[in-house]
């Protein structure tokens, strides 16, 4: 079968998905496969829609498990940290007794990447539009590092994140660590933008560590399945750790 | 690469899942659509397939339409034909234009895909493969007759379940396929439904062993997505449908 090696559920919250799969596959070694349910963050960060989200991943991971995933993602930073950061590893750990497999939380994922990283200053570029910058700000901190900077794209919501041109990401992480140059990372918030592509020339070209939401989603779940590899082209953490 | 590019450059495509959680689909979608083609999808929560579920999915699949475009889909193909023709096997064209029109973008549906693929290949007796139990084989047989308009000549059944599809091997596709075409030599166009498990690998090699045509839901949705948005390129290795139409 197309994932021998491991099967990955990730619980997606926008309610298109579109960036997310084709850049996986382009992270990935062969073998992996990736099993997706769209949740229902729409064109706004609702309460709402956190909880519909929330409780759909709940759902999702138990067919996920019936169907024989290794390991499942409950994506969505703003999803994860609705329920609050400090509960989220019980959240996990419940729910991997319940399914029977292993659960981990995009958030998570986030903060052990940043950890592994040694990632102490950051700067966050996202693309929900400047009044989410406080947002970001807050979900930084609440990891456990100092934000020293945010910036967003402007025009986009998260349904027309698919319409960003790929050199958006590499143009804002410049932007920002020109800004804030005591930033030791940069953070490209939101695993459904084209980020991944431009995380080893932000590395190389600003002197910085990148943490990607997707790339530390990926690397995590990669891991836990027992994927252990180096790989290439995708930053530090997928070379190092 | 070129960085001023979107992943969709050429066509963004969008689609409606007709399963919980999708796995395999994505996985052959790139394999067959030429860089520059991107694939937008929804999942739809199509459980058991009974008719609460086959309901549910066909008001989210409209709903979802609108959402797609509003995304900036180029297409919007709603997948699942037993939920495209739910409401009758006569109302498909209608809800097609209807959403069409109200919502500024292409549509299409797995249901009209397969139509469109089995008259561009001049199919008239049609053999089908499905993945699932044998009490499935009515449904095919009367969806190849009164709804395509073909002759059923047989249906084969692999006996696995929704659930499941992700794990079956690829090998299975070719086994079934030519079980399929050896109990019934006369059939001129075998049929893999279900674009949920691995089937495109067989299409090449079982059109070649027996010089049949071979369709299959994602290949066919593949074709109809790329002509519809003008991506015309021919494709080898997946059978007649993709390389000459």
């Amino acid at each position: 079968m197309y994932g021998h090696r491991a099967r990955i559920g990730y619980c997606s919250p926008p309610v298109v998905t579109e960036v997310f799969v084709y850049e996986f596959y382009k992270m990935v070694p062969p073998g992996v496969s990736l099993l997706l349910t769209t949740l229902e963050v729409g064109l706004e960060y609702t309460q709402q829609a956190f909880d519909g989200s929330f409780n759909r991943s709940i759902e999702a991971a138990k067919y996920m498990a019936g169907a024989g995933a290794d390991v499942v993602v409950l994506g969505g930073n703003p999803v994860n940290q609705s329920r609050g950061i400090e509960n989220l590893p019980g959240i996990c750990a419940n729910l991997s007794a319940e399914i029977g497999i292993n659960v981990v939380a995009s958030t998570l994922c986030q903060k052990e990447a940043m950890e592994k990283l040694g990632v102490k200053k950051v700067v966050s570029a996202h693309a929900s539009g400047a009044q989410h910058d406080d947002r970001h700000h807050q979900q930084m901190e609440n990891m456990g590092v100092e934000s020293v900077g945010v910036a967003s794209l402007e025009g986009y919501k998260l349904l027309g994140y698919g319409k960003i041109p790929t050199d958006c990401a590499f143009e804002i992480a410049s932007k920002l660590k020109g800004e804030h140059p005591e930033a030791d990372c940069v953070h490209l918030a939101s695993a459904h933008w084209p980020t991944a592509h431009v995380i080893d020339k932000i590395e190389i070209e600003l002197g910085v560590s990148v943490m990607n939401s997707q790339q530390a989603i990926v690397w995590k779940a990669l891991r836990t399945a027992g994927v252990t590899e180096p790989i290439k082209g995708f930053g530090r953490l997928f070379r190092e750790f | 690469m070129d960085w001023q590019r979107i992943h969709g450059a050429r066509a963004r495509i969008g689609y409606t899942v007709a399963a919980v959680t999708t796995e395999v689909y994505p996985i052959d979608w790139y394999r067959i659509v030429p860089d520059g083609v991107s694939l937008m999808m929804i999942t739809l929560p199509l459980g058991n397939r009974s008719k609460d579920d086959v309901e549910k999915c066909y008001e989210i699949s409209i709903e979802s339409a609108y959402t797609m475009a509003r995304a900036g889909a180029d297409l919007v193909l709603l997948g699942g034909l037993p939920i495209n023709i739910s409401k009758g096997d006569d109302t498909v064209e209608g809800l097609m234009s209807k959403l069409e029109g109200e919502i500024g973008v292409k549509m299409s549906c797995s249901a009209l895909a397969q139509v469109h693929a089995f008259t561009a290949l001049g199919s008239k007796q049609v053999v089908t493969v499905h993945p699932f139990l044998e009490d499935q084989n009515p449904r095919h047989e009367r969806t190849i007759r009164d709804f395509f308009g073909l002759e059923p000549v047989g249906v084969l059944a692999g006996g696995s379940s929704l659930v499941a599809l992700g794990t079956l091997a690829p090998g299975c596709a070719l086994e079934w396929g030519r079980a399929a075409m050896r109990a019934h030599p006369d059939a001129d166009t075998l049929y893999f439904g279900c674009p949920h498990w691995t089937v495109i690998d067989a299409i090449q090699p079982l059109e070649d062993e027996f010089g049949i045509s071979v369709i299959t839901s994602l290949q066919a949705i593949a074709w109809e997505a790329m002509r519809q948005t003008g991506v015309d390129d021919k494709i080898r290795s997946y059978g007649r449908l993709l390389s000459e139409f």
